[in-house]
């Protein structure tokens, strides 16, 4: 048994090979310490502005180590988990410097590789970027190529709201309407009100999107209520509409709001350059 | 009712009996239609993202396919004596062609899937050795057209594997929902058959896999 869980063990780490994908703690992750705070803040504010004016999300992350992982392998990795780019419009770019391994890449999102193209991300990494390094002139290097990389993206997306999703109307119309309809049904006889919120409930959790088992709970409790209102129209015809239980739903959307950054739900197709840095 | 007593009392119980029963018959056929409504549901979408990462495989395969007329007339610009590795390449294209003249879709056929990936895979391997010429020419080396060929084939080489991944990804999660219980029992019901996939391999063979 005690061998059993070694071997377990082992195999576990030996599928997790490569780095883990760190934290993303605003535009500029300089886990490899290669920038001083005050520069980082500099960068910081010129990322949050270009997104305010064109909603591109453009991040820096630097990592002392790829830990044997491929440059592409893991910054598409991070540009995925982070969600990098608003959701429909894909618009994020990632400037990854990996110090140990002395290699950059500049992942680009779907929206803006008509322009920002690989050849442009490669001249970038290697006229602006490749030279700066080498000199050991992280700041210098980084910021060139996030001007490089804004100048190509500028132009192409403007910054819009965010909206909200549409369905939470339907789902709120739904449940009124599916409320007066039993209600209405259980005047005419109490199994009859049981079936229709039962339907009702069917509806509203089908537009809401609920799992499965969610729905089956909605179905019974719409079925409970059908008959409960029966009760209650019969106990006090003048209550008018009882009290239905409120579906209290969160509908996610994502939003970037000043005090901490996340990512728009954006993805990257595979598109950049590498280059040695 | 008075001279029937007996028969109420026994009746309301029966009633009772009937009722709870046909509530549990009831509610049982509402799970059972809810699951097999969202299984159904579930397994359609899974079908519909395997479809749309295949189709992303297959554009950014004939992304590569557009480049090559540049990438070679590039290095043949500097290379004159590599004429075995430029028919190679012209071959395999219109080998490629004649996939894309033909309305019958890759996807729908095993056969065709491996025949597609297979040519793929020599691609691959002939357009490495195209690019390798550059280190006998420094002046191609230096070429920043050719910089910029070689970047836009690394980019579509890399989109080529992140898409290759994500279709396999969704290719294994709809298969492990059309062959779990109890979702296989609906997916038999309803017709949705495993799919196979490509080992992630650059031979010529590729391997293909159900599972």
């Amino acid at each position: 048994m005690k061998n059993l869980i070694c071997a377990v063990l082992f195999l576990t780490a030996l599928t997790c090979a490569g780095a883990e994908v760190p934290k993303l703690v605003g535009r500029v992750n300089d886990y490899a310490a290669v920038l001083t705070r005050a520069q980082m803040d500099e960068l910081e504010n010129m990322l949050k502005a270009d997104e305010a004016a064109t909603s591109d999300q453009i991040v820096v992350l630097t990592v002392a180590s790829l830990e044997g992982e491929g440059i592409e392998e893991f910054a598409n990795k991070v540009f995925h988990k982070w969600e990098l780019g608003q959701k429909k419009k894909d618009n994020g770019v990632l400037f990854l410097y990996s110090r140990d391994d002395h290699k950059s890449r500049i992942e680009v999102g779907r929206g803006l590789e008509g322009r920002l193209n690989d050849a442009k991300a490669g001249r970038i990494l290697r006229d602006t970027v490749a030279p700066q390094f080498r000199k050991g002139a992280y700041y210098d290097g980084i910021h060139g190529a996030l001007d490089a990389i804004m100048g190509e993206a500028r132009g192409e997306f403007e910054a819009t709201p965010a909206n909200v999703a549409p369905s939470s109307n339907f789902t709120i119309v739904a449940l009124v309407v599916g409320a007066v309809i039993t209600l209405i049904c259980s005047l005419i006889y109490w199994l009859v009100g049981g079936i229709a919120g039962a339907i009702s409930g069917y509806v509203v959790a089908l537009l809401a999107g609920l799992s499965w088992p969610m729905t089956v709970l909605f179905i019974i409790v719409g079925f409970i209520v059908g008959i409960a209102a029966r009760l209650i129209l019969t106990l006090d015809g003048s209550q008018g509409m009882g009290s239905l239980g409120s579906s209290d739903s969160s509908w996610s959307s994502s939003s970037s709001n000043d005090s901490s950054f996340s990512g728009g739900g954006g993805d990257s197709g595979g598109g950049g350059a590498s280059a040695d840095t | 009712m008075k001279q029937y007593d007996g028969y109420v009392q026994s009746s309301g119980r029966t009633q009772t009996i009937v009722v709870t029963a046909v509530g549990i018959i009831f509610c049982t056929l509402i799970i059972c239609m809810v699951y097999f409504t969202f299984t159904y549901n579930a397994l359609t979408k899974s079908q519909q993202q395997v479809s749309a990462t295949w189709a992303d495989v297959e554009i950014n395969y004939q992304r590569r396919t557009d480049l090559i007329p540049n990438l070679v007339s590039t290095v043949k610009g500097y290379a004159t004596h590599e004429k075995t590795t430029f028919e190679h390449i012209a071959e395999l294209r219109s080998r490629l062609s004649s996939f894309s003249l033909s309305a019958t879709n890759v996807a729908g056929s095993v056969e065709l899937q491996k025949q597609f990936m297979a040519i793929q895979g020599e691609l691959s391997t002939s357009l490495t050795r195209l690019i390798a010429v550059k280190e006998s020419y420094p002046e191609l080396k230096a070429n920043q057209n050719f910089m910029a060929l070689q970047d836009e084939l690394a980019g579509t080489e890399n989109r080529i594997a992140v898409s290759r991944k994500r279709n396999q990804d969704a290719v294994l999660s709809y298969n492990s929902a059309v062959q779990t219980f109890p979702r296989m029992i609906i997916a038999a019901i309803t017709g949705f058959k495993p799919k196979p996939y490509f080992q992630a391999s650059s031979s010529a063979n590729p391997e293909v896999n159900f599972k």
